[in-house]
Parts: C-alpha cells; sequence; structure tokens
C-alpha cells in the first residue's frame, strides 16, 4: 500500500498526528508562549512543562506518524499513548487557565484525546485477541 | 490547595500515565503488537495473493475467448470462400446455358 492509500485509509490519524508534530514543536521551542492556558495554570513553572510537553508532544506525533505509514505497531501505539497524554495535558491546563475562554480548545482536544484513548484500546484489544487466538492454536 | 492545583495535578497525573502506558505497550506487550503486525502483513499478502490469481484467471480465459473468436473468423472465412467459388461455379453454369438457349433459338428460326 503506497501513502497516499493509507493517507485515505487513516485521515484524522495522519492530521492528529500532524497537528500534535506543529503544536509540540511549537512548545518546545518556544516554551510557555505557545499557549496562554500553559502560563496561567502553571503559574511559576509553565516555561519548563511547557519545554517538556512540547518533547513529549512532538516525540508522540513522530512515533505515531511513522507507525502508521510504516505499518509497525509496536511504535505507532507508544506514540499514540504519548499523543494521549500530550492532548490531555493541554485540555486540562487550557480550560484550568482560560475558564470558559478556554473551551473551544479545550472541547476539541479533549475529543482528540479520547479519540486517540480509544484507538490505543482497539489495538491493543485487537492484539490480545490475536495472541488468545495464537495461543489456543499452539 | 485549590481546583486549579488539584486539575493541574491530574493533568500531570494524565500525562505521566499515558507515558506509563506508553512503555507497558513496547516493554510488556510487545509479542502481542508484534504478532497483531504479523497477521496484518499476512492478511495483506493473501489479499494480493488473491487478485493476482483472479486476474490470472481472466486473462486465461479471456485468452481462449480470443483464440475461440479467431477460429471462428478462419471457419467463417473459409465458408465464405467455399460460396464465392460456388458462385463463380454457378455462374459459369448460367453462362453456358443461356448461350445453349441462344444457340437452340437460332436453330429453331
Amino acid at each position: 500500500m503506497g501513502w497516499r492509500a493509507l493517507l485515505a485509509w487513516n485521515p484524522f490519524g495522519t492530521m492528529i498526528a500532524g497537528a500534535a508534530i506543529i503544536l509540540g514543536g511549537l512548545g518546545l521551542v518556544i516554551g510557555e508562549e505557545v499557549s496562554q492556558g500553559m502560563t496561567n495554570s502553571l503559574a511559576g513553572h509553565a516555561n519548563v512543562i511547557a519545554h517538556l510537553w512540547g518533547a513529549m508532544f512532538t516525540i508522540g506525533g513522530l512515533l505515531n506518524l511513522y507507525g502508521l505509514y510504516a505499518r509497525r505497531l509496536l511504535i505507532e501505539v507508544p506514540g499514540l499513548y504519548l499523543i494521549t497524554g500530550g492532548y490531555a495535558f493541554y485540555c486540562l491546563t487550557v480550560i484550568t487557565g482560560l475558564k470558559t475562554h478556554g473551551l473551544a480548545a479545550g472541547t476539541i482536544s479533549g475529543a482528540l484525546t479520547i479519540g486517540c484513548v480509544l484507538k490505543a484500546q482497539a489495538i491493543m484489544g485487537r492484539a490480545r485477541a490475536v495472541s488468545r487466538e495464537g495461543g489456543e492454536a499452539a | 490547595m485549590n481546583t486549579t492545583d488539584i486539575i493541574v495535578s491530574i493533568a500531570q497525573v494524565a500525562a505521566g500515565g499515558t507515558i506509563v502506558q506508553a512503555m507497558v505497550a513496547v516493554f510488556r506487550r510487545r509479542g502481542e503488537l508484534r504478532q497483531l503486525e504479523r497477521q496484518n502483513e499476512s492478511v495483506a499478502v493473501d489479499t494480493a495473493d488473491q487478485l493476482v490469481g483472479m486476474l490470472r484467471r481472466e486473462l486465461v480465459e479471456s485468452k481462449q475467448e480470443l483464440a475461440d473468436v479467431k477460429q471462428d473468423r478462419e471457419n467463417l472465412q473459409r465458408q465464405v470462400g467455399s460460396l464465392s467459388e460456388h458462385v463463380s461455379k454457378v455462374s459459369a453454369d448460367l453462362a453456358v446455358a443461356r448461350a445453349d438457349i441462344s444457340r437452340m433459338r437460332d436453330t429453331a428460326s
């Protein structure tokens, strides 16, 4: 399967990983400037935490994207979990920091968090089912 | 400790938890994920094999059809040849018969 077919097959997965790479990269490079919500809610340590968050988010996005296109689940799943953490962290801090002004960003990132968790759980569930079948057959 | 602190610590725990989950996936579920990867690959290979087999069958069938059509055309050409031979023979007979008729008329008159 070429990359076009994979993109057609995983439009949302690709875009979520792409957004994680861009947002994480910005966080990694410019720190707390990337989100007012984070600056407000993490008063004091915002800059360090924003850099760490950016690193985690970028690594997750890159792993997920590579795993998705190289068809390597062992790389895709950890990337998916790291993206989940990144979106969850952003969702909670932006709503805490900006209150109602953070609701739009918080809702979107919260939905993406749930989506990533569901996808990771689905893959892990299938892997467990396959290993159970394989174990019985052996 | 106010609500903000609590939510921020929840966020940190969530982020940390997913890092742990990622490590669990890599270190403890490695075998299962590998197996699923292999199965996905074998499914893809099976599908490709089936597709190739189907195309090959179609190719063989259409070659057979082509051969049949060629055979039919040859038969028809042969028929056309024999029919035109027949027509020329008949028209030669006709000319002979006409000549005979005109000769008979001449002798009668």
